[in-house]
């Protein structure tokens, strides 16, 4: 086989004594668009943090393009191409969409003092290089019409456009979607699935947590079920819905859980 | 009414840079802090050093000299930020300012104690003597205009840009490859480098330097500027300084006695902010906005 664009090797993450992620191995390979899929509480978004490093790992590693990522700073992860989006947007709320884009499109060697600031002529080349890219991203996805409106005043469809957008600014190759279609209508939801198979097209390999199914279906390659942290099922996603045990799990079997539905026993049972 | 106008304008220039540079922190990095004072005071010490020891009695040297501290200061300050998470650490910037104010007093060499530094010499900057107001007002109002256009391209650059996409979503911020630790320490480098040369004016002007002009009640003074003017705005800071300085003293030439002028200053302080924070959430510089609206024919930009 070849090497992956992304992999996690027997990764497992503890908060306390709870498992969110248990030992998960699994591979994103170029050119896919994988969703992540399980009921809440299963660890996809833990999965998702853990692919970033946004939260260190408790064992295991990930593995993106060959470097082993498991020791690297968030904003270190970013800068190998991996971009991601959150489930609560989080968007620089009080700045512009057109400032939100530039932020990502901007050169990461702003950060010094010296061309961020100090230096006018790096400054000012800088920053016209910035106008271009963030002019051709917005075109891009037809987000012209609010670039200067203030983020927070977006309507929230907006809002997710946008945070890919970001994204896209800094030329990620992997992109991480997380829930990119909850909170959109029938239509928006058409619409981000149309940027999604573009981005796509033009080379970037998607993974995406998703609970509605229809988009799934639509859009992913390849669907992993996660459940209590593990991996369940990894398989075509139109072949993977259609398992009777999964949706089981997914919508809950009331006759097996009925014992430990907290609701069904009002006084917590002692154990003498 | 017999106000001073010259000493008004000489102090409201040194507190734009003060407050300038508390907006670096608090309008761009979005982090609450009280230490400003603090800052200021060891701008206006290392002036009043250098010239009582007779080592320099230019103000650049000491600019200089205070500016090293100021932001080596800050750098520490910068770690201690990163470590304690979000608004906590107003708890810490408090700390330092009163751990700050009770080395000063008990430091004796350094600040003469309770009765400070006085009868300093009046400066020179860059060999050229300074005298009188107006030596000051002109030497003040050509580092006002230096503080104004960098915090405007500061603000309006690259680095201002991420610098506030920090105070607004750090996590967000590393997605796009930038990390916290840098960042925060330039700024606070900035904002420590301008505070100190504030001070370094201020008691280069006052020809005394006194620990108790620095309490912690000067850092709210400071930070109730940065708010009226507008959080975040290079101008706002201007219109905020320019409001409390003003204020002060014309409360004072009422025909009234101390004791209820005294009150009078704190109501009408009290009573400015909550009208600028109810009315106009974002300061003084709102006005302007309100102004352009009422003007036809003009379309607000994107900005």
């Amino acid at each position: 086989m070849t090497e992956p664009l992304l992999r996690t090797d027997g990764i497992t993450k503890r908060f306390g004594g709870f498992v969110a992620v248990d030992h998960v191995t699994t591979r994103v390979d170029e050119g896919e668009i994988v969703a992540f899929i399980g009921p809440n509480g299963a660890g996809k978004t833990t999965l998702f943090n853990l692919m970033t490093h946004m939260i260190a790992p408790t064992s295991g590693s990930v593995v993106f393009q060959g470097r082993e990522l498991t020791h690297m700073a968030p904003h270190k992860v970013a800068r190998l191409g991996i971009g991601r989006t959150f489930q609560d947007v989080r968007l620089f709320a009080e700045m512009t969409a057109w400032d939100n884009v530039a932020v990502f499109a901007q050169d990461l060697k702003t950060e010094k003092l010296g061309p961020g600031v100090l230096f006018p002529r790096s400054v000012l080349r800088g920053e016209r290089a910035v106008r271009r890219r963030v002019d051709e991203v917005l075109d891009y996805l037809r987000l012209n019409d609010v670039a200067g409106v203030q983020a927070d005043r977006l309507s929230f469809a907006q809002q997710k456009q946008v945070a890919i957008a970001r994204c896209v600014a800094r030329g990620a190759k992997l992109l991480l979607l997380d829930e990119p279609a909850s909170g959109l209508d029938a239509d928006e939801r058409v619409e981000m699935e149309t940027v999604v198979r573009k981005l796509v097209e033009d080379g970037v390999t998607v993974v995406l947590v998703e609970h509605n199914m229809d988009v799934v279906r639509a859009l992913a390659t390849r669907a992993v079920f996660l459940a209590e942290g593990r991996v369940v099922a990894d398989d075509a996603p139109d072949r993977l819905l259609a398992l009777p045990e999964l949706a089981e799990i997914y919508f809950g079997a009331p006759k097996k859980d009925a014992g430990t539905d907290a609701t069904s026993s009002p006084v917590p049972q002692e154990v003498p | 009414m017999n106000l001073d106008w010259g000493d008004i304008t000489a102090q409201l220039l040194v507190f734009f840079v003060l407050a300038t540079s508390l907006n670096f922190v608090i309008g761009f990095a979005k982090t609450l802090s009280i230490h400003h004072a603090a800052l200021f005071a060891i701008g206006a010490f290392t002036y009043a050093n250098f010239a009582t020891r007779g080592w320099s009695e230019d103000l650049i040297v000491a600019i200089a000299a205070a500016g090293i501290l100021g932001a080596g200061i800050s750098v520490l300050l910068a770690l201690g930020s990163l470590r304690v998470a979000g608004d906590y650490f107003i708890v810490a910037s408090f700390a330092f300012q009163l751990l700050a104010v009770s080395v000063l007093y008990n430091w004796t060499a350094v600040s003469g104690g309770n009765y400070g530094l006085f009868g300093l010499a009046a400066p020179t900057f860059a060999g050229v003597p300074i005298e009188g107001v107006n030596g000051f007002i002109v030497l003040f109002a050509l580092l006002a205009l230096i503080t104004l256009a960098f915090s405007i391209w500061l603000r309006r650059g690259p680095y201002g840009r991420i610098v506030r996409a920090m105070g607004e979503s750090p996590s967000a911020l590393a997605t796009a490859g930038f990390g916290e630790l840098r960042l925060k320490t330039g700024i606070f480098v900035m904002s420590g480098v301008l505070a100190a040369t504030a001070g370094a004016m201020y008691a280069s002007y006052l020809g005394i330097a006194q620990t108790g002009s620095f309490g912690v009640d000067v850092s709210i003074l400071v930070a109730a500027m940065v708010v009226i003017g507008g959080v975040g705005s290079a101008v706002g800071s201007l219109l905020g300084a320019a409001l409390v300085v003003i204020s002060q003293p014309l409360l004072s030439t009422l025909d009234i006695s101390t004791e209820t002028s005294a009150a009078l200053r704190q109501l009408f302080f009290g009573l400015t902010l909550v009208v600028v924070v109810t009315v106009l959430p974002r300061g003084l510089v709102q006005l302007g906005d309100l102004g352009r609206r009422l003007v036809p024919g003009r379309v607000g930009g994107a900005r």
